[in-house]
């Protein structure tokens, strides 16, 4: 069988887009971790990464236990939350489903709420010390596998995928209420704490954190890539995904499992993050000119990497004090691109 | 090949039940045509939908290659049959050939790899639908006639002995669904397989189709397209108006004759009888006695109009001609 001209194109098209990403992740992670709020020299930093025992114990301590984790932080939430938004938006095959459709964020930040808020003794001891943000991971965690497994009940009961996409946003809303109720009630210095967390920091995950956030997305991202032969078909629509004998609950419960993963335990250690899930799979399907998901999940992943290193270069650009949260930077860089997507189309659904 | 017995279709809310058909019936085999034809909401998707197995039927069952069509595991099924639904898909950025490609999913691993069966089965079914060269032309650019020959090509590479199609003609202009169909009835004899689809276009059925499986509220016939016409079991379709199939002149609407004072013709045969056409759609009745007040003769590119005690005029065209006779003789004038 020849290969046609064009379908070499598109092949050579989606390779060269793979090679470019991967350079401008390389080349933006290098930016990430020469540059912060501390002035570190180039020449400082780079003795620091080859022979960590020749520069000052501060340098090291910066670039070991600061700089290298948020970078690490930033490509792992970047690719899970592009990846999650990726799945929900198949899901749905609505091209305003992102990662936190199904209320996962709304569950984090009861859990959060109730332990923050609910607790507040505990936090007297010093909120931000590691057992403070492990306790702050496991009670997001918590919550969003609660919110999590009422879903998948429910989509085993409910065939209509439409009507599990509302019942998800009534969870969601319902959450967000219990929550309201507690920031109502509680004292001003562990609101403070809460909000700071709904604010999203890629700062907080150290340590062997990095690793339990590391095997959690690579599962995710698994469970993902045996899901795309699935995905594909079910943009095509339910029934025909049906006619063609696909087990829809079984794929179904597959992809809310693989979301829940890696926006859950994004949510749990850096917050909710917003956006980088809605945008990323439009950028890589408008650059592309494919739906396949066999070509839009791998740039997913680069592309999602590289903008939330973005964010996170933008977040503590050199001469600023402090770092901007990292939700808002992101929902800065994110909106214009949806705004300019909505103009460039005329129809909603040739976004997808 | 399959057999409906004692088939009921409807939907079930809670403990009432909605039932949109009688039992059915029906029959057909390899090879064949086979329309589904009744007024709209009869059910004829509910019907296609109840064969397919995404709606359970209400009583009855099927028999598919000598087996009850529930007792196929779901991957079985979607060996045995294809279903194209009815409207446009979700527009995706997906090529031709990937989309074709789809229908592979049955007979790939998790991966969805195309094995090299599996390429042919693909190629095949493209040049089936005449449409090889396009297959990297995005499914969004398509027209929508090559949009359903892409749905048909992809119900072809599953390599089912039955096809499904809901309303395959709908959106299509008159050549395409021509195409369409003339094109399904040549893989159904090639490669023998047998298409079910549903559909309007009534006239095409008749000329195209092996059989009809024609429902209504309250009853259901199957057999040729002839043998219902000659039975006059269509002519319910056409209910509560005056339409009917005539073995001559195909489908054959009646009108209203709107003037008293009859028309007489004289001149060329042939142009004569589109001016008549055109005179009983205005209302006016036709002679070729010459004795009426008004008289047209027909000449080459020329119609000349006489009316009693009125100078003779010349029309270039049908059309002017019975502009100037309507204001000649307001409805008034009639009956």
């Amino acid at each position: 069988m020849t290969t046609p001209m064009a379908q070499q194109k598109g092949k050579t098209t989606f390779i060269l887009f793979l090679l470019l990403m991967g350079l401008l992740l390389l080349v933006l992670a290098v930016v990430d971790v020469y540059t912060g709020t501390t002035r570190i020299s180039f020449a400082e930093v780079t003795r620091a990464l080859l022979h960590p025992g020749s520069v000052q114990d501060q340098y090291a301590t910066i670039l070991y236990r600061f700089r290298l984790p948020r970078t690490i932080t930033a490509i792992l939430a970047g690719i899970a939350l592009s990846v999650s938004g990726l799945l929900m938006q198949t899901a749905f095959r609505n091209p305003l489903a992102g990662p936190y459709v199904l209320g996962i964020s709304a569950g984090a930040s009861l859990g959060v709420a109730v332990l923050v808020l609910g607790f507040s003794s505990f936090f007297a001891f010093g909120a931000g010390s590691l057992l403070a943000s492990s306790s702050i991971a496991l009670a997001a965690i918590l919550g969003a596998i609660g919110v999590l497994l009422l879903i998948m009940a429910v989509s085993l009961k409910v065939r209509d995928i439409m009507t599990i996409l509302i019942l998800g946003i009534m969870f969601g809303s319902a959450v967000t209420a219990v929550v309201a109720i507690l920031q109502y009630f509680g004292t001003e210095s562990m609101l403070k704490v809460f909000i700071v967390w709904t604010m999203g920091s890629l700062a907080n995950v150290t340590g062997i954190q990095i690793w339990i956030l590391a095997v959690l997305i690579v599962t995710g991202l698994f469970l993902t890539s045996v899901l795309v032969k699935d995905l594909n078909i079910l943009l095509q629509g339910e029934d025909y995904a049906r006619s063609l004998g696909m087990r829809i609950r079984h794929t179904r419960m597959l992809i809310f499992l693989a979301t829940g993963i890696l926006a859950g335990s994004i949510t749990a250690f850096c917050g909710p993050i917003g956006f980088v899930g809605i945008v990323v799979p439009h950028i890589v399907r408008v650059m592309l000119r494919t739906s396949n998901i066999r070509k839009v999940f791998p740039a997913t992943i680069l592309t999602g990497a590289s903008l939330l290193v973005l964010g996170d270069i933008l977040s503590h650009l050199p001469g600023q004090q402090g770092v901007l949260p990292i939700n808002s930077v992101t929902a800065i860089l994110g909106i214009p691109v949806i705004i300019w997507m909505i103009l460039q189309r005329r129809k909603l659904s040739s976004f997808m | 090949m399959i057999q409906l017995q004692q088939l009921v279709i409807g939907y079930r809310k809670g403990r009432t039940q909605q039932r949109l058909s009688t039992a059915l019936d029906f029959t057909a085999s390899p090879g064949e045509m086979v329309a589904i034809v009744g007024p709209n909401g009869v059910g004829k998707s509910t019907l296609l939908r109840t064969i397919v197995r995404q709606q359970a039927a209400l009583a009855g069952s099927i028999e598919i290659q000598q087996t009850r069509w529930d007792g196929f595991s779901q991957k079985e099924f979607a060996r045995i049959c294809s279903f194209v639904p009815t409207g446009q898909p979700p527009v995706s950025q997906f090529t031709v050939y990937e989309a074709v490609a789809m229908a592979r999913y049955p007979y790939t691993g998790w991966g969805g790899k195309l094995k090299q069966e599996d390429g042919e089965a693909v190629e095949e079914a493209l040049r089936a639908v005449h449409l090889p060269g396009m297959r990297d032309r995005l499914l969004g650019e398509l027209s929508d006639g090559e949009r359903q020959r892409t749905l048909i090509a992809r119900a072809i590479a599953q390599n089912t002995p039955l096809i499904l199609l809901d309303e395959p003609t709908a959106f299509l202009d008159i050549p395409n669904r021509y195409e369409v169909l003339q094109m399904m009835r040549n893989i159904s004899e090639e490669q023998h397989k047998l298409f079910i689809f549903s559909s309007h276009d009534i006239e095409f059925i008749l000329e195209i189709a092996d059989k009809i499986w024609l429902l209504y509220p309250d009853s259901a016939h199957e057999g040729s397209p002839e043998e219902l016409l000659r039975d006059q079991a269509l002519d319910r379709l056409f209910r509560n108006t005056d339409i009917h199939y005539d073995l001559q002149k195909g489908l054959h609407i009646p009108l209203r004759q709107r003037y008293q004072t009859s028309v007489s013709l004289s001149g060329d045969a042939a142009e004569r009888s589109w001016l008549e056409k055109a005179l009983r759609r205005s209302g006016y009745p036709v002679s070729s006695s010459g004795r009426s007040s008004i008289r047209v003769e027909v000449k080459k590119n020329k119609y000349i109009l006489k009316i009693k005690n009125e100078p003779q005029q010349d029309f270039l065209s049908i059309y002017s001609l019975i502009l100037y006779l309507k204001n000649k003789l307001p409805d008034a004038g009639n009956a």
